[in-house]
């Protein structure tokens, strides 16, 4: 085996490592909204969190998924994944040949893909991501934030 | 007897950018204040999916003008109703 091939081999390992890492953080982020939560819960929580925090820092490497473990990932053909990343559902690692994909896109495709699958057939999987992505966006708009925190305060006028 | 308008509110950021609205996007909030009072969520746009799993969240959307949309709630001409209005970069597709 080369030294290029084994090269490439622990970047696409880093990547994975990466990916699953990322998951671990949003998992924790989840269980930080559980009510009625116990200190050792708490305590347990932070651990995790530090944890988790390292092994992002340590797999802070520039390399994204291949196309082929993105489609692996996300069960489905490599040209699916080759459409979605020219729609820019999935997003491409800069200056990086082959292609590579962030980790970050896979997470949030992945996230929909299976509401996605019940709700619509394979044909308009594509127009079901984008609609996602589009929602997503705007109601993360700085001015859509800013009425949901409003509204959950109970800070409303009379029209 | 005509029919009850329904009550709306607005949160208070919403209600601002509101009186600053001009032209076309003005008056084509104002249309659609008024088809709420009358017709409620019915005429609310399309529902918006939720950014945790894709399903539905609870917010609906409604195209005024070009980059400006109203967002509000399926419960938006009830109590704890409100809508938002603001600009997206583009619009959405499908």
């Amino acid at each position: 085996m080369s030294s290029g091939t084994a090269s490439a081999q622990l970047r696409r390992r880093a990547a994975l490592a990466r990916l699953e890492a990322e998951e671990l953080a949003d998992a924790v982020s989840e269980l930080r909204t559980i009510s009625g939560s116990k200190s050792e819960l708490e305590h347990a929580l932070e651990r995790v969190e530090v944890l988790s925090a390292r092994v992002q820092k340590a797999l802070d490497l520039p390399g994204g998924l291949s196309v082929a473990q993105a489609a692996e990932r996300l069960e489905v053909s490599e040209p699916t994944v080759r459409k979605w990343l020219a729609e820019g559902l999935l997003e491409r690692v800069e200056d990086h040949k082959p292609v590579e994909i962030a980790q970050r896109s896979v997470i949030d495709v992945e996230r929909v893909l299976d509401t996605v699958r019940e709700s619509y057939p394979a044909r308009r999987w594509s127009e079901a991501l984008a609609a996602f992505l589009h929602d997503r966006d705007l109601l993360g708009q700085e001015w859509a934030r800013e009425g949901v925190e409003q509204l959950r305060r109970g800070e409303l006028v009379e029209r | 007897m005509a029919a009850k308008d329904f009550a709306l509110r607005a949160t208070p950021a919403a209600a601002a950018v509101i009186e600053r609205l001009r032209g076309t996007a003005r008056k084509n909030y104002a249309a659609f204040e008024a088809e709420l009072r009358k017709q409620g969520c019915r005429v609310a746009g399309y529902r918006l999916l939720g950014p945790e799993d894709g399903g539905y969240s609870d917010f609906c959307c409604r195209r005024l003008v070009d980059d400006w949309r109203a967002i509000t709630t399926p419960a938006c001409c009830g109590k704890g109703g409100w809508p938002s209005v603001g600009t997206v970069p583009g619009g959405r597709r499908g």
